[in-house]
């Protein structure tokens, strides 16, 4: 890192221009993120054509504040409504919406934009110190390791299924089965579409989630006829976000998070929302409360915030250093680069240096301007949940119905996402946990993919999997990660022993 | 506690995992690439005798605990809103998205209404949910929504 | 909730609500001014917004080409041309959707060479007979890539080793154009190879930076950048002649192999546009690929210009059809 490059950059990003733009494009970040149905990529892709006439920094610096600002905005409306924005904030909803419930959704959005913001600068210091080493492990992931991470991810399940093991397993199970619909990853054959070619690509994610979360809760509050929205006391502002003493009793978790997330946001293909999930897994795992997670506990929403946040900045080393795109959104990024006739990768680094640090400083600002303008923002977000029952409810809906619908301009995916509403609804009702087929599906077809390119890779060997370190070292994780939970019971159980 | 619903979910998750299992063995006659490692049906079978052994194992837990059976309570709100949405999606593309979302929303807030009685604020607030949903994401986003007769 | 903030919150509401369309219509404006004196055509056509679908997700490689062609073909028809997106299954999702559209010519498809393969190799219900092609546009060459400093730093290398070890090739998929061109190449030498199928362009570029895979065949877009920074090494290319910006890598039919495997572009529009309509429209993209940034776009992503009429366009497409018929056959991917 050169601190005079970042200078530079800092004095082009506070150009009148360049800094409004910026600040514009996290605030469109922060709309598009709560949005349901509108994530990141597709949010930088709408707002691609305006940075056509701009100079390189200005655009990219606008983009990278979409995205950032999505990241954040995910979690608004996982916390106020449980119907998580982006992907990447589903595991937000667990903890956020049960605070939201116990009317301390000021906290909760307090603390996710707090975290959030932690793990976008941790992982944005990465970026600009480590970013060329990074580079080099994130190409070290080969189809064993991606298939080891997968598995890895999967274990994040029994952790998910609290209280039922056997439901939450058989929910994972479930998601993994509908995983398989869709044309085969390997040579191309149509498998479980029923002759549909609108399932040709897989159950579609988004309308799933959505249906699952948004459209089951108002079904089951509908029904209910209990007003929990309203539940929110009249308190003044700073009363409304975390404390300084919650803000430090969580640190650790943050901390850790941000480390998982960066790590697995350098690998392209895993991501933001496989961060989530396993920085979500082990927040609960060290936690001094366990207990408290899924029923409403900050840590359980500051570790999940941490992770999707920082694993922005992972994401952007391949980008920038290899020319990779490892995400949806850096994908649409890649094509802004090309625009501005400029192309990441290691060239970017002797060409463009000026650039590169336009962007780290554009970023540096993007992060800091969520964090302002969520925190100003958390006692009007509150104000949501204070609209009457029978019009949020229709709202949320409607909601859903264009959400789900602007994915791919497709009905169809509306019809999944009410399937899916209907489905959940069952499962709610008869508590089965909803997260881990989210999960599942979107690691299943990761696993098997990247499970069947080994197998072609070792010729049909499975010693492939033991023979390289990556893979091993991930593999024998997930195992200590499965039997974890019971080795704590025995070890708090001899400990009590022997204080008696 | 145990359900009726719990059962049958258990019987439902059961069948799916047959029928899967069953259809797996079509799919490797697919496998035409030839030289491909693992064929197409070998993941779908792993999943679907996992599901079948997680639904058996569910179902004999279920069945072992002497306890009474006992139903769940459904209320026709969620019925009539589930049916309610059936018809806003296949009325979105005749009508047009805009109208129908309002209708949609109309009905939707008279169904939850304690009183039956719709009054400005509610037809007031009917409309600002589709003009805003339809402002921000066909005018402002682009979005091609379903448009029909009207828009 | 008392009334009072009610009435605020409409208020408020509705004044966003004249921003945003204020904002939109002042967008829109600017977009719409018309040059209709450059069009001399006696019919009234475009007299609405065309919609031209590409099936890309927003932001995509295909995405972004839609999007360029419409804002340089946009001033030349006089009409707004809008990018509806319409991704899924390999392009029959687009395919469908524009079936079910009138044939007026106000909904356009840009298409690829996907247009032929996805209903070969995956049953869809639409092929190009459905359809009236309006123009060709050009083509995007294929070339083979391995990492700087390996084992392999040629044709004949490929082939030595190949003889001896089993070639890690990576593809974008199965049945794509690169997987065909390697496919083929494979069965003229006889050499051993395992495919490995990745999916989409970037996971499949880190597996043969990372060593994972051998070797991969990409459009010269999605390498370049590495080419440049002198990561990956290009050692062929399935054209007839030589890239201007790559002549120093041999084609494979100078090495005695004639396979000749390319990606096209074009666009088509749904059975029955009447042949004046066709013909508007084969003149406007026609002249919008002069547009300094079009020639821009191409020289960058080193597409090739080649422009066909409506029927040489269909001609073509049925010769590459009947092509990717056979090779897919032989290469066992359909029965």
């Amino acid at each position: 890192m050169d601190l005079g490059l970042l200078f530079e950059g800092l004095v082009t990003i506070f150009q009148p221009y360049n800094f409004l733009i910026t600040l514009f494009g996290t605030a469109m970040g922060i709309i598009f993120g709560a949005l349901p149905g509108i994530n990141a990529s597709m949010g930088v892709a709408l707002l691609l054509p305006l940075t056509y006439g701009m100079s390189p920094i200005a655009a990219l610096s606008m983009l990278l504040g979409i995205y950032t600002g999505a990241m954040y905005g995910g979690s608004i409306t996982a916390i106020l409504i449980n119907t998580p924005g982006t992907t990447a904030a589903a595991c937000t909803a667990f903890d956020g919406y049960k605070l939201a419930i116990k009317g301390k959704a000021g906290k909760a959005l307090g603390m996710s934009n707090i975290a959030s913001f932690i793990g976008g600068v941790f992982s944005l210091i990465v970026l600009m110190i480590l970013a060329p080493l990074l580079a080099k492990v994130a190409i070290s992931f080969g189809p064993p390791e991606y298939f080891a991470l997968a598995v890895f991810g999967l274990s994040v399940i029994t952790s998910l299924a609290g209280e039922h093991l056997v439901k939450g397993l058989l929910s994972g199970a479930f998601g993994l089965l509908l995983g398989t619909v869709g044309l085969d990853l390997i040579n191309g054959s149509p498998r479980y579409t029923f002759g549909m070619y609108n399932l040709f690509d897989g159950i579609s994610f988004i309308p799933v989630l959505i249906g699952l979360f948004a459209i089951a809760q108002v079904l089951l509050n509908a029904e209910s006829k209990e007003s929990i929205y309203l539940r929110t006391k009249k308190i003044g502002f700073l009363e409304q976000l975390p404390s300084f003493s919650e803000l430090k009793s969580v640190m650790v978790s943050i901390l850790n998070s941000s480390v998982i997330g960066t790590f697995i946001g350098i690998l392209p293909g895993a991501g933001a929302t496989i961060a989530s999930f396993i920085c979500y897994n082990e927040a609960k795992r060290w936690s001094k409360h366990p207990e408290e997670f899924g029923e409403g506990s900050l840590e359980g929403v500051a570790a999940p915030e941490a992770g999707n946040n920082a694993a922005t900045g992972g994401a952007m080393v391949p980008l920038l250093s290899l020319g990779i795109p490892g995400s949806e959104t850096t994908a649409v990024l890649l094509g802004a680069f090309m625009i501005q006739g400029i192309s990441p990768g290691p060239l970017l680094f002797r060409d463009h240096i000026d650039v590169v640090y336009g962007i780290f400083a554009g970023l540096i600002l993007a992060n800091i301007a969520f964090l302002i303008m969520g925190l100003i923002s958390v006692n009007f977000f509150v104000k949501v949940i204070q609209i009457p029952n029978r019009i949020l409810y229709p709202l949320i809906i409607a909601l859903a119905f264009v959400g789900a619908y602007s994915v791919k301009n497709s009905l169809f995916d509306v019809g999944l996402m009410l399937l899916f509403g209907i489905v959940g609804y069952f499962m709610k009702k008869l508590e089965f946990p909803t997260a881990p087929v989210v999960l599942a599906l979107v690691l299943g077809p990761m696993a098997e993919g990247s499970l069947r390119r080994a197998m072609i890779m070792s010729h049909g060997s499975w010693a492939i999997f033991v023979q390289r370190p990556i893979t091993l070292v991930l593999l024998l994780l997930t195992l200590f990660s499965l039997f974890f939970p019971f080795l704590r019971e025995k070890l708090s159980k001899k400990k009590l022993s022997e204080n008696l | 506690m145990k359900r009726l619903g719990e059962i049958i979910t258990g019987f439902f998750t059961l069948a799916l995992g047959i029928v899967w299992f069953l259809m797996s063995f079509s799919l490797d006659q697919n496998n035409v690439g030839g030289n491909l490692g693992l064929g197409p049906g070998f993941y779908p079978k792993l999943v679907s005798v996992l599901l079948i052994v997680l639904s058996v194992v569910l179902l004999i837990s279920l069945f072992k605990r002497k306890e009474k059976l006992i139903k769940l309570e459904y209320s026709f709100t969620a019925f009539f809103l589930i049916l309610l949405c059936i018809a806003y999606l296949v009325l979105m593309n005749v009508i047009g998205y805009a109208t129908t979302t309002f209708i949609y929303v109309l009905t939707n807030i008279l169904i939850l209404h304690d009183k039956k009685t719709i009054n400005l604020v509610d037809v007031v607030s009917a409309f600002l949910v589709s003009a805003s949903l339809y402002s921000i994401f066909h005018i402002l986003l682009k979005v091609p929504l379903p448009s029909g007769y009207f828009i | 909730m008392n009334k009072l903030k009610i009435f605020r919150l409409c208020l408020i509401t509705v004044l966003v609500l004249c921003v945003i369309t204020f904002a939109a219509s002042c967008g829109s404006q600017k977009a719409e001014s018309p040059k209709q004196e450059q069009q001399q055509q006696k019919i009234n056509f475009p007299e609405k917004p065309i919609s031209l679908v590409v099936w890309g997700s927003p932001g995509g490689g295909s995405d972004v080409f839609g999007r360029t062609l419409a804002k340089a073909a946009e001033p030349i028809l006089g009409k707004p041309i809008v990018v509806e997106n319409k991704p899924g299954g390999g392009g029959a999702t687009a395919m469908a959707y524009l079936a079910s559209q009138k044939p007026d010519g106000y909904t356009l498809l840009a298409v690829t060479t996907n247009y032929v393969l996805t209903p070969l190799t995956k049953n869809t219900p639409n092929t190009y007979k459905d359809f009236d092609p309006i123009i060709m546009i050009g083509r995007d060459a294929t070339m083979t890539a391995v990492r700087a400093g390996g084992e392999i730093k040629s044709i004949e290398d490929l082939v030595t080793i190949g003889k001896n070890k089993n070639l890690k090739w990576g593809t974008f998929g199965v049945g794509t154009t690169d997987h065909v061109a390697a496919a083929l190449f494979q069965k003229a030498t006889g050499i051993k190879v395992d495919f490995v199928p990745f999916e989409g362009g970037g996971e499949a570029m880190a597996a043969l930076l990372g060593g994972h895979v051998d070797v991969l065949n990409g459009n010269p877009s999605e390498i370049s950048s590495q080419l440049e920074a002198g990561q990956l090494k290009g050692i062929g290319v399935f054209s007839a002649e030589r890239l201007q910006d790559y002549s120093d890598v041999p084609t494979y039919k100078e090495k005695g192999y004639d396979i000749i495997v390319e990606t096209w572009r074009g666009i088509v529009a749904p059975k029955g546009v009447p042949e004046e309509i066709k013909g508007v429209l084969f003149e406007g993209f026609k002249k919008a690929l002069d547009d300094p940034v079009m020639k821009d776009y191409y020289k960058k992503n080193n597409i090739i210009e080649e422009i066909k009429n409506g029927n040489e366009f269909y001609d073509f497409i049925e010769q590459q059809n009947e092509f990717y018929k056979k090779t897919l056959t032989e290469m066992g991917l359909i029965k």
